[in-house]
């Protein structure tokens, strides 16, 4: 069954933000080269709809809603295991990227 | 192991021997896809504008790098769910990723993430 997909919210910008990457990230997980446009366009719908899901649950949570930071999204994603790891991770690289800067 | 080839950041390892070893192992075709998986990350830029839309407030560069970052993990696990759906209907040979595929993948992972609808807002997707 191919039904459009429909976002409520057509207030943000929504096609062709990420077409490029998402082809390449779409190779780089397992699908072909080149991958089908449509497919790269649902990818992008759906990893839209992800990001603003993820956001306005930050956003909720927060004690402090007009400046959002990372610990409400960690909490958010408490029972997300592996993204919570890489979020730990990445702001792991980034002290020390940052530490590395200070050094020169 | 070595401590030479782990890297400790407080008390996160990264297995850079595992990683090697993987690397050695690998075909030509294989290290090729690794490399575009290592390299490629959403855009910052896109990220930010993306977030300033939906949250009506300029989010910090680490911010955006962490949303960025979890983002891509998120993004690997709807593409690898759905190449699995297609080789489980044996359509494995059949090309690349419809969209079908796709929405099917994604349709399973909210499924499965479920916490049940604190905010009482159920949208359908598909």
């Amino acid at each position: 069954m191919e039904s459009q997909i429909e976002v409520t919210n057509k207030q943000f910008p929504r096609h062709k933000l990420f077409s490029r990457e998402l082809a390449m990230l779409m190779y780089g997980f397992g699908d072909e080269m080149p991958p089908l446009p449509e497919s790269v366009d649902v990818l992008e719908d759906i990893l839209i709809d992800y990001i603003n899901d993820i956001c306005i649950q930050a956003a909720k949570v927060s004690s402090k809603p007009s400046k959002i930071s990372v610990d409400d999204f960690k909490f958010v994603l408490r029972k997300d295991p592996k993204k919570l790891a890489r979020i730990v991770e990445l702001l792991a690289m980034n002290k020390e990227i940052e530490i590395a800067r200070t050094l020169f | 192991m070595s401590s030479i080839s782990t890297v400790s950041l407080d008390n996160l390892v990264i297995p850079m021997a595992e990683i090697k070893e993987m690397w050695d192992q690998m075909t030509d075709n294989q290290r090729q896809r690794y490399d575009v998986y290592r390299r490629t990350a959403l855009n910052k830029g896109s990220v930010k504008k993306l977030a300033y839309h939906i949250l009506n407030q300029q989010i910090s560069s680490t911010l955006t790098f962490v949303l960025a970052g979890f983002s891509k993990v998120f993004v690997g696990e709807i593409v690898e769910r759905a190449v699995q759906l297609k080789v489980e209907r044996g359509e494995a040979e059949e090309g690349p990723l419809k969209p079908e595929h796709l929405r099917e993948a994604y349709r399973l992972y909210k499924k499965e993430t479920q916490t049940g609808s604190s905010s009482g807002f159920t949208k359908r997707l598909f």
